[in-house]
C-alpha cells in the first residue's frame, strides 16, 4: 500500500465513521427514540473529536500546501530537475480553488447547505490537496509516494 | 370478518414482542446476530462460488453490520426492546468493519 492509498484509506475510515455515528444519532433524535446513541458518552465524544482532527487535518493540509508552493530544490546540475518547479507549484493551487467552488455549489444546491455535511466536503478537498501534492513531488523530484 | 386478536395483547402487537424481550432478555441481542450472520454468511458464500477470485469478507462484514445498525436502531424506538450497549455493539462492529474494508489492499 503507497502512500496515497494509505491517506486515502484513512481518510475514508474516518469519513464514514463520522457519517455512520451522525446517522444513528440524527435517527435517535428525529424519532423520539427512547434509547439514544448519543446517551453512550463514547459515542458523542467520537463524533465530535474526530470531525476536530479532520479539522486539524485540513488546517495542517493548506499550511503544507503553502509550504510546498515555497520550496525549491537544489541545483546541483547533474539532475536535469527544474530549480523551482513553478509548472507543478501553479497546478496544485489554481484548480483546488475552482475545485471548492465545485463542492462550494453542490454543497448548497445538493445538500441545502446543512452544516452537517461541511466537514466532508472540506475532508474531501483536502484529500485532493492532498494527493495532488504527493504526486506533483513524485513527478518533479522522482520520488514515489504511490 | 376479523382477525383474533390473542388474548392479552391487544393493545398493540408490538407487545407481545416487548413480552418475549422481557421473559427472554437475550431474545433481541440473538435477532440482531442472526441478522448479521445470515446477511454475511449468504453473501459471502454466493460470492465465493460465482467469482474466481473468492468472497469479499470486509465488504459483506460492513454489509452485514449496516444492516443490523438499521435494525437496531428501529428497535430502539420502543421501551423495554433494546438496552443501550446492544445498540453501540453493531455500530462500532459496522466501524470496525469499514476500518478493514477501507484498509483492504487489494481494493486500491
Amino acid at each position: 500500500m503507497g502512500q496515497n492509498q494509505f491517506v486515502i484509506s484513512i481518510v475514508l475510515i474516518v469519513i464514514f465513521t463520522i457519517a455512520f455515528v451522525n446517522f444513528g444519532t440524527q435517527f435517535g433524535i428525529e424519532q423520539g427514540s427512547v434509547i439514544k446513541i448519543s446517551d453512550d458518552p463514547n459515542m458523542s465524544r467520537l463524533a465530535t473529536s474526530v470531525e476536530t482532527d479532520m479539522g486539524t487535518f485540513t488546517t495542517t493540509t493548506n499550511e503544507n500546501e503553502d509550504s510546498f508552493a515555497k520550496s525549491s530544490i537544489e541545483d546541483t546540475s547533474q539532475s536535469g530537475t527544474l530549480v523551482t518547479g513553478s509548472i507543478f507549484k501553479s497546478t496544485p493551487v489554481s484548480p483546488l480553488t475552482s475545485m471548492k467552488r465545485i463542492f462550494g455549489a453542490v454543497y448548497s444546491n445538493i445538500f441545502g447547505g446543512d452544516s452537517d455535511f461541511d466537514i466532508i466536503l472540506t475532508i474531501i478537498t483536502s484529500l485532493v490537496i492532498v494527493i495532488s501534492i504527493a504526486l506533483a513531488w513524485k513527478t518533479w523530484k522522482g520520488g514515489n509516494p504511490e | 370478518m376479523g382477525y383474533a386478536i390473542p388474548s392479552g395483547n391487544t393493545t398493540g402487537i408490538d407487545n407481545m414482542i416487548v413480552d418475549v424481550a422481557t421473559a427472554v432478555p437475550i431474545f433481541v441481542p440473538s435477532l440482531l446476530l442472526f441478522i448479521y450472520f445470515t446477511i454475511f454468511l449468504t453473501g459471502f458464500r454466493k460470492q465465493r462460488i460465482e467469482s474466481s477470485t473468492g468472497g469479499d469478507m470486509p465488504l459483506w462484514g460492513t454489509i452485514a453490520g449496516i444492516v443490523t445498525s438499521i435494525v437496531a436502531l428501529i428497535l430502539s424506538t420502543r421501551e423495554g426492546l433494546i438496552t443501550l450497549p446492544i445498540l453501540v455493539i453493531p455500530i462500532v462492529i459496522t466501524i470496525i468493519s469499514a476500518i478493514w474494508l477501507f484498509a483492504s489492499k487489494d481494493r486500491y
